[in-house]
């Protein structure tokens, strides 16, 4: 009895150090937990004589059985580890082990681990000549489940476990599914920290550990080039001194290339002159906008919506009439442009956008003065078809 | 280095883009003849399109000055220096108008109140006739400074076809203060005529009918008085013009 409670002190301190998430703490912990198991078992060693002293002998012999006879049993004959190889060391805790399953746990384990040249231990403390690469407790307190909680006791990492519902898995493939936990586990990161099962609140049954899915390869983006081409109208529907709105005709042409959902476009208006009414003068324009926008996309099916904002340049020349003093300049501003589309590689669409300049140039005539401004708004509409690639 | 020249053309774009221009597309088209004075002569007067024009000092002065002015600094003076009996001293645009109807307008200033004897005509059309010689003509549409009953200045249309008309608005002529006068003549010798005159954008008088003996009208502005009760004797004159179409009270000429 009194070394059954070293065992329960044991697994206490293991799963206090498991719930430790801060690392100092932690390494307290684990030394706390080194101290103990060390001063446990010395206790176990030294105390044994005075134990089987204090009890009587069959009870001597059961503890005996419970501690020395499955350690025997498990442990291979020859010295784990040898040749000081690197080693895995393997800890049953728990009252649901059975000997059975714990030789074929080691022996699944050692199949698994030997491929990447490591050995398994179980309990070989006393014999090791180096320290384990890894500890690895599977606690198993009921026929159910069993805990894997790995310690990589030489970076003092952190702890990566995992729980295994074998009751749902038959008896004879019981241990190779621990196998696979347990080899999951050494594989998987050690700093990520882990929910510890407790004694009190079991831990949420996870599934097996499965093979992980395959890594999605980096999302290259499908660049898709688009030429559109679009007879168009401009209207200035409004500016000082106007007396009626300015319609000129054109054609539009407009150069994209983007992503599904996103991109730029380039477009360009040719137009030929249009009038510019202000009553008693009229100012012949011919005015060559090119715009540079980002393009947003949204497709649902064939049917595709685009939406345009950029920058405007545009190069405007104001004549009073044929041949007569005439003024070129450039003008700078914005353009915001929807277009609807049905169709894929070839893409009939129908869009419209507005022009906004951020200011207008004063027209004035002698000796009357001032008469108006250029516009600083234009609006346009456009029927026409894209062409995509690829 | 590279930052900084990309940054030194975006902001050569943006002010060349963004800052407001202005655009002169010559003269107005509306303008048949006009002068602002800023010559600091009479050349606008006499030339400048048309046929022409000529000035009439009279036993008086007219003469460019910078004392008043509408627009600019310069104006033209209408001085009547003879207080006690007619005279003339006048600018004029040569006929003939077109016959279509046109408009003839200028600011006007009074430094001081005048009242002459029975009248002081500062807006005449004059008629010619053959042959065509320089007193073959007669005095048809005047508008003159009159009296008003409490004593203000007023102005009357007095025709030689159709006598005095009475104005449809008796306005009150302000001493000391630009004030805008602009009439149109539609010119026939049938009965088809039409004058109307506005002050400061107001119709004052209207008028239809057989307007002058013939269709050949000159424009004149400035002083024909018979005589003078006050010793206020002066008229400045600025941006007269002569349109096509109605102006109205404009802001000052501009160049």
């Amino acid at each position: 009895m009194v070394v059954c409670d070293f065992e329960d002190r044991v697994r206490a301190e293991l799963i206090f150090t498991r719930r430790t998430s801060d690392g100092l703490a932690r390494r307290v912990a684990k030394k706390r937990s080194t101290q103990k198991v060390t001063r446990i078992f010395s206790r176990r060693t030294l105390g044994w004589a005075a134990s089987l002293r204090r009890v009587r002998r069959y009870a001597s012999l059961v503890c005996l059985w419970a501690f020395g006879w499955p350690r025997a049993a498990v442990a291979d004959q020859t010295p784990c580890p040898h040749d000081n190889e690197a080693w895995v060391q393997l800890v049953f805790d728990g009252a649901a082990w059975t000997v059975t399953l714990r030789e074929a746990v080691l022996r699944e384990l050692r199949v698994e681990l030997g491929r990447r040249s490591l050995q398994v231990c179980a309990d070989s403390t006393q014999t090791a000549t180096s320290a384990p690469q890894m500890r690895v407790t599977l606690l198993a307190d009921d026929a159910q489940r069993v805990s894997v909680i790995p310690a990589n006791l030489r970076a003092e990492g952190g702890f990566v476990g995992r729980t295994v519902l074998v009751g749902v898995i038959p008896e004879d493939a019981r241990a190779l599914a621990i196998s696979q936990a347990v080899d999951e586990a050494l594989r998987s990161d050690p700093t990520r920290p882990i929910e510890a099962p407790s004694r009190t609140q079991a831990p949420a049954p996870q599934p097996l550990p499965i093979a992980k899915p395959a890594e999605p390869e980096p999302h290259v983006p499908n660049l898709v080039l688009g030429v559109a081409l679009a007879p168009a109208l401009r209207i200035a529907p409004s500016f000082a001194g106007a007396t009626r709105a300015s319609v000129a005709p054109g054609m539009i042409v407009r150069l994209s290339l983007g992503s599904s959902s996103l991109g730029g476009s380039l477009g360009a208006a040719i137009a030929p002159a249009s009038d510019l009414s202000y009553g008693h003068t009229v100012i012949r324009e011919v005015r060559l906008p090119l715009d540079l926008s980002v393009r947003w996309r949204v497709r649902a099916g064939n049917f595709e919506g685009l939406f345009d904002v950029g920058v405007l340049a545009a190069l405007a020349d104001y004549e009073r009439s044929v041949g007569q003093l005439d003024y070129r300049q450039l003008e700078l501003g914005s353009r915001v442009g929807l277009s609807v589309g049905w169709g894929r590689r070839i893409m009939p669409w129908l869009g419209i956008w507005a022009e906004l300049l951020p200011s207008s140039s004063e027209l004035k005539l002698a000796p009357t003065g001032n008469f108006g401004h250029t516009p600083q708004l234009w609006l346009g509409i456009a029927l026409g078809t894209e062409v995509r690639w690829p | 280095m590279k930052t900084q020249a990309l940054l030194g053309l975006a902001l050569a774009l943006l002010a060349c883009g963004c800052a407001e221009r202005t655009l002169a597309f010559g003269d107005d088209a509306r303008m048949l003849w006009w002068t602002d004075h800023e010559t600091g002569d009479f050349s606008e007067w006499l030339g400048k399109g048309g046929q022409g024009g000529f000035i009439l000092p009279g036993n008086s002065l007219v003469q460019i000055t910078q004392a008043h002015a509408y627009s600019g600094t310069h104006s033209l003076l209408i001085e009547d220096d003879s207080p006690h009996q007619r005279d003339f001293p006048l600018a004029a645009r040569n006929g003939p108008l077109p016959p279509g109807g046109a408009y003839a307008s200028a600011w006007y200033y009074l430094p001081a109140a005048i009242h002459p004897t029975s009248y002081w005509w500062f807006v005449l059309y004059r008629s010619r006739h053959p042959p065509y010689t320089a007193d073959a003509n007669r005095d048809e549409i005047r508008l003159s400074f009159t009296t008003r009953a409490d004593g203000t200045m007023g102005s009357v249309l007095l025709t030689e076809e159709l006598g005095t008309i009475q104005p449809l608005v008796d306005r009150e002529i302000v001493v000391g203060r630009w004030f805008h006068i602009e009439s149109y003549l539609h010119a026939t010798d049938g009965d088809d005529g039409e004058f109307d005159a506005w002050q400061d954008g107001e119709l004052t008088f209207h008028a239809t009918g057989k307007m002058m003996e013939t269709s050949w009208a000159e424009w004149m502005t400035g002083g024909i008085a018979d005589g003078l009760e006050t010793s206020g004797s002066q008229l400045y004159i600025d941006d007269p013009a002569i349109t096509t179409e109605r102006l109205g009270p404009l802001p000052p000429f501009e160049r």
